[in-house]
């Protein structure tokens, strides 16, 4: 597990006064699903928009398989093998299920417009190859739905349609903005297996959860990040048996004197 | 039906000519860009192929050769410059532009007659009108699940999670601005030749507002939408025009906002359920399987 996919070093982005990251360091090691928690403006969805390059970072380095990602642009990074998908589904209006899919291998397909304008017979082909791979990719993640319009789907469902898709783009490292957010227990579990499923495929998994149970239960690591900075890194388990972390979630008084931006919370008067 | 064809024969044409440009609107708004620029690239087209008809007495194929490779060029080079802009400062920067045109026009006398215009041979009939609509038609329907077109839907719906999936929406949108120039510049040599005569007013605010209204009207989602949208914007108004005399424009107008109230995706939406039952049948497959739903 020494093998490091992902490398974050010295990770800052500032938005005016707030400082959103705050000089992260953070290792993924080749082949494992890594949980990152936080509470509510801890920074994690900046963190993803840095790593896949929706913000430019002020300071530090990003490094997948040792080569530097930070400054390119999303789709740069895209096609170095960073896909997301995001807190809030974000599908492609107007595209069905399958074309959702497909969408997702334009990296991939070579054949021209061109081609595709005189009915090249290799075009042809690879139109019905993608459509294949992208039927392969929604049994995959358990989609049974092909030709409805995605945004007419049930909210969990279209969660899926989005990890297809991300799939799609044969990434060495997905990151899953809240995968089970506003799903029931049971839905969790599936997306849980899912992740599972996807490692033992050769993807590296980053899960951006408030779900404590779906890291504790699937997550081989965990990081715990708290206004921009990094609280606590380990197994699951350590993670959540971690006093900073506790504090951080469940404020207790006494404790709090070690976080030095909780120090300055506290004589915010605004903030309870 | 000999009466009808001598009696709307050329709005038939310039139905077809405003087809041609609201196609051209359409395919910059596929990558989502809003463009009235057509206008700019239809004068390019225009009155080169004016100057090509006076000068050397060049047939309508080099017009339009050139009047495409004109239009393409154009639209390419201010593509670098304009979509640099979001998209509502990109209209209004397209709606200078067509300002701007005009004043060209005036200027630049020696090759577009300045305020006097200049004269066309007519060489257009409306078999060639039609066979370029079609020729447009079948590109764009070919294009519209290859490659670059859902790459281009995917950028028009959400350019950020189009760029997470490897697509780099300057690009696509660069391309598409450079192929409405291309379309818009055979709109334009097709247009001269149907007025045989063009003047610095052609091309201007009210060609601008046609094709987009065209294209709104007729739908932005797919691209038959503006082919109807122009012959519902050009032939109506002749229709009403013989029954009664000069409502027309107010009857455009008003029709253009209650499709913008009660349809506000257009006449032609691909969305729309009858629309995609057909959409979906080429696509020959086994059936999904169902989940079973015990109640």
């Amino acid at each position: 597990m020494t093998d490091a996919l992902l490398t974050i070093a010295g990770l800052k982005k500032r938005f005016g006064g707030v400082t959103a990251v705050d000089d992260v360091d953070m290792v993924v090691p080749r082949g494992a699903v890594m949980g990152l928690m936080g509470p509510n403006g801890a920074g994690k969805t900046s963190l993803v928009n840095l790593v896949t390059g929706f913000y430019r970072p002020d300071e530090g380095s990003v490094l997948l398989d040792g080569r530097e990602v930070a400054g390119l642009s999303p789709h740069q990074i895209s096609r170095r093998g960073i896909t997301r998908t995001y807190q809030n589904v974000r599908l492609l209006s107007g595209f069905n299920v399958l074309e959702q899919v497909v969408a997702g291998m334009y990296a991939s397909r070579k054949a021209s417009s061109l081609s595709s304008l005189v009915m090249w017979p290799a075009e042809r082909r690879e139109r019905r190859a993608c459509l294949e791979r992208a039927d392969e990719l929604l049994t995959r993640v358990g989609v049974t739905e092909r030709h409805e319009l995605a945004e007419n789907l049930p909210y969990g469902t279209q969660r899926r349609v989005e990890i297809a898709r991300a799939l799609a783009t044969d990434p060495q490292l997905v990151l899953l903005d809240e995968p089970t957010a506003g799903m029931n227990r049971e839905e969790s579990v599936a997306v849980g297996e899912l992740i599972c499923s996807m490692r033992d495929q050769g993807c590296t998994v980053l899960v951006v959860e408030h779900n404590m149970r779906l890291i504790l239960d699937y997550c081989d690591q965990a990081y715990v990040m708290s206004f921009g900075q990094v609280l606590s890194h380990g197994t699951p388990q350590e993670c959540v048996d971690d006093p900073a972390v506790q504090k951080a979630y469940f404020g207790k008084e006494n404790d709090a004197s070690g976080i030095p931006a909780l120090r300055e919370l506290r004589s915010d008067p605004r903030r309870p | 039906m000999g009466g009808f064809w001598d009696q709307y024969r050329s709005v038939v044409e310039f139905a077809m000519a405003n087809a041609l440009f609201a196609l051209g609107s359409w395919i910059a708004m596929w990558a989502g860009v809003f463009s009235m620029a057509g206008a700019t690239f239809g004068a390019v087209g225009g009155f080169s192929a004016a100057y090509l008809d006076l000068h050397m007495g060049a047939g309508i194929v080099v017009q339009l050769l050139v009047g495409a490779g004109l239009g393409l060029g154009v639209a390419a080079l201010l593509s670098v410059l304009l979509l640099k802009l979001e998209s509502h400062w990109m209209a209004m920067a397209t709606v200078a532009l067509v300002l701007i045109t005009r004043v060209v026009v005036l200027s630049a006398e020696e090759y577009t007659g300045g305020s006097v215009g200049t004269g066309v041979t007519r060489r257009v009939d409306l078999v060639t009108v039609i066979a370029l609509v079609a020729l447009v038609c079948y590109a764009l329907a070919r294009l519209r699940r290859s490659r670059y077109g859902m790459a281009a839907h995917a950028v028009r719906e959400d350019a950020a999670v189009a760029a997470a999936l490897g697509v780099n929406p300057f690009t696509v949108r660069a391309v598409a601005f450079a192929a409405s120039g291309l379309v818009a510049g055979v709109a334009g040599v097709v247009l001269a030749n149907l007025l045989q005569y063009i003047g610095p007013d052609t091309f201007f605010i009210t060609l601008a507002f046609t094709m987009v209204a065209a294209m709104v009207l007729g739908g932005t989602y797919h691209w038959a939408g503006p082919i109807v949208g122009a012959i519902v914007f050009v032939g109506l108004p002749e229709v009403v025009r013989s029954y009664v005399d000069g409502v027309d424009e107010l009857m455009t107008g008003a029709l253009l906002v209650l499709i913008m109230v009660f349809m506000p995706r257009g006449l032609i939406d691909p969305r729309r359920q009858w629309f995609r039952r057909r959409a979906s049948q080429p696509v020959a497959q086994e059936p999904a399987p169902q989940p079973e739903v015990v109640r």
